[in-house]
C-alpha cells in the first residue's frame, strides 16, 4: 500500500502533468474540500442513497431468494425473469426507470436497488436450497414455532449467503449509485464527479475517489467484518 | 394404550414402504421396532412424530391429541451455532432446572457451554437424548440412537439412557437393527419385515429393561429368537 503511494507520488512528480497529480496534492485537495467544500455533503447524500438502495435490495432480494429456493413452482415461474434482470445492463435499467417514472430520489434509489436485487435473490436462493431439512424437522418435532425456527434454525444457515450478498452488493451499489447520480441527481458524489470531469479537474476526481474508498473500507472493517465474526463464533 | 398405530399404506419414492402395519404402545412401555436398515423404520417414526402426514391409515393418541413427544433422531441434529445448553433451552416448553439435571445424568455436566462441533459423536448423541428428555415427554421416539458408535460408547449411551429413563418414566419407541440392544432396553420387541414393512413377530421380553448391559441383552435375544 505504502509502496503504491510512493510510486504514485514519484511517478506524478516526474511526469509533471496536470492530468496526473501526485498523491500529496490529492490528499491536500481532499482535506480542503472536506473543510470548506461540498465533499462531506455529497458524500453524506450518496451514503444515504447507498444505504437505502442496499436495504431495499437486500430485503426484497432475500425474500425472493428464499421463496424461490423453497418453492419449485415459484422458481419455474420467475427464473427467466430473474436471469433477464441479472443480465440487464445497469445503465439501461436506470435510464428506463428515469424515463418511465421521472427523476426523483425514489426512482434513483429504486433504479439502483433493481440492479442489486437479482444477484441477491440468486445467492440467497442457493442458501435456501441448501437448508438442512433435518434441522427443520427437529425444530418442528420440538414445537419450536415459526418465529423461533426462523431465528435459530433457518437464518443461521443463511448467514454465509447473506454476508456474501451484502459484501458483493455494497461493492456493486457504490458503483451504480454514482451512475444514477450522474444521470439524474443534482448532488452526491456522482454528480460532483461529472462537474469535475467537465472542468478536467483530475485532482478533484481523485480526491473524491479516495474519500469514497476510505468510507467503503471503514464500513467493511467497522461493520461487516465484526458482524460476520459474531455470526461465526461457533466455528 | 397411549398410542395406536394403524398404517394401511405409505408410499415414498415410488414404492410402498409400509403396508398393513399395526401395533399399540402402553403408557410407560418401551417397545423396540427391529428390522434391517431401509425397511421403513425411520419413515414410521416420522409418521408417528407428525412430521409426515401423507399416508393411508390412522395414528391415534389416547385423549385425541398427540402428547409431548421427545425425538432422538439418527443424527444428533443439534444446532451447531448454539451451545449444548442453548440447544436444550430452545425446545418447547423449556425447563432449565430439568435440563441441568439431565446434563448431569447424561455425563455432560461440564459440557453445557460447548458448541456441538467441539463434542464427540457419542457426546452429541447424549446431548440429543438430554434434549428429548428435557420437554418431559409422554413418549420418546428413538431412531437408532447409538448407531455408528464404537461398542464401548454405545454401551455407555445405553447406560445413561436407562438412568434418564428411571429418573423420568415415559413410554418409548426404540428403532434399532440390533436384537441384543432391543432385548437390553425394551419391554416388547416387534420384528418388522422388509419392503413393505409390517410386524411379522411380537415377543415380550421377560424382565424387560432389567438387563445388565448388552452382553446380557444378547443372551436374552438369543434365547428369544433361536
Amino acid at each position: 500500500m505504502l509502496a503504491l503511494l510512493l510510486a504514485w507520488e514519484a511517478g506524478a512528480r516526474i511526469i509533471g502533468s496536470r492530468l496526473f497529480p501526485p498523491a500529496t496534492a490529492v490528499a491536500a485537495a481532499l482535506w480542503q474540500d472536506a473543510l470548506h467544500g461540498p465533499l462531506l455533503h455529497n458524500l453524506g447524500v450518496t451514503l444515504l442513497r447507498v444505504a437505502a438502495a442496499f436495504t431495499v435490495a437486500m430485503l426484497l432480494g432475500s425474500l425472493l431468494g428464499v421463496a424461490m429456493g423453497r418453492s419449485a413452482a415459484l422458481n419455474r415461474a420467475l427464473d427467466s425473469l430473474l436471469t433477464g434482470l441479472l443480465n440487464l445492463p445497469a445503465l439501461v435499467g436506470i435510464v428506463l426507470i428515469y424515463v418511465w417514472f421521472g427523476l426523483s430520489e425514489t426512482t434513483a434509489i429504486a433504479a439502483v436497488a433493481l440492479n442489486k436485487l437479482p444477484s441477491t435473490a440468486v445467492t440467497v436462493r442457493e442458501g435456501a436450497r441448501a437448508l438442512d431439512q433435518g434441522l427443520i424437522d427437529m425444530a418442528r418435532s420440538f414445537r419450536m414455532g415459526r418465529g423461533a425456527t426462523l431465528r435459530h434454525v433457518v437464518l443461521p444457515q443463511l448467514y454465509p449467503y447473506l454476508f456474501g450478498a451484502a459484501r458483493s452488493g455494497l461493492a456493486l451499489i457504490w458503483k451504480i449509485v454514482l451512475v444514477a447520480e450522474l444521470l439524474g441527481r443534482s448532488d452526491g458524489v456522482g454528480f460532483q464527479i461529472q462537474v469535475l470531469f467537465q472542468l478536467f479537474d483530475v485532482t478533484g476526481i481523485l480526491a473524491y475517489t479516495l474519500a469514497f474508498i476510505l468510507v467503503v473500507q471503514a464500513i467493511e472493517w467497522g461493520l461487516l467484518q465484526p458482524l460476520e465474526r459474531r455470526a461465526n463464533v461457533w466455528r | 394404550m397411549i398410542l395406536d398405530v394403524d398404517v394401511a399404506r405409505k408410499d415414498a419414492g415410488g414404492r410402498t414402504v409400509i403396508e398393513g402395519l399395526r401395533f399399540g404402545l402402553a403408557d410407560g412401555e418401551v417397545v423396540a421396532l427391529v428390522g434391517p436398515s431401509g425397511c421403513g423404520k425411520t419413515t414410521l417414526l416420522r409418521l408417528i412424530g407428525g412430521l409426515d402426514t401423507r399416508f393411508e391409515g390412522r395414528i391415534t393418541w389416547a385423549g385425541g391429541t398427540a402428547p409431548r413427544i421427545g425425538t432422538v433422531f439418527q443424527e444428533p441434529r443439534l444446532l451447531p451455532w448454539r451451545t449444548v445448553r442453548q440447544n436444550i433451552a430452545l425446545v418447547n416448553p423449556p425447563d432449565p432446572a430439568a435440563a441441568k439435571a439431565l446434563l448431569a445424568i447424561l455425563g455432560l455436566a461440564t459440557y453445557g457451554d460447548f458448541y456441538p462441533t467441539a463434542l464427540s459423536l457419542g457426546m452429541a448423541r447424549r446431548a440429543a437424548i438430554a434434549r428429548a428428555f428435557a420437554i418431559q415427554p409422554a413418549v420418546l421416539l428413538l431412531d437408532e440412537p447409538f448407531v455408528s458408535l464404537d461398542p464401548a460408547m454405545a454401551e455407555q449411551g445405553r447406560a445413561v439412557l436407562t438412568a434418564a429413563w428411571s429418573a423420568r418414566r415415559c413410554a418409548a419407541l426404540l428403532v434399532t437393527h440390533d436384537l441384543a440392544e432391543a432385548a437390553s432396553l425394551a419391554d416388547r420387541i416387534l420384528l418388522l419385515s422388509t419392503g413393505p414393512a409390517r410386524v411379522v413377530q411380537e415377543v415380550v421380553v421377560p424382565d424387560g429393561r432389567r438387563r445388565q448391559g448388552i452382553a446380557e441383552g444378547a443372551r436374552v435375544a438369543a434365547a428369544l429368537f433361536p
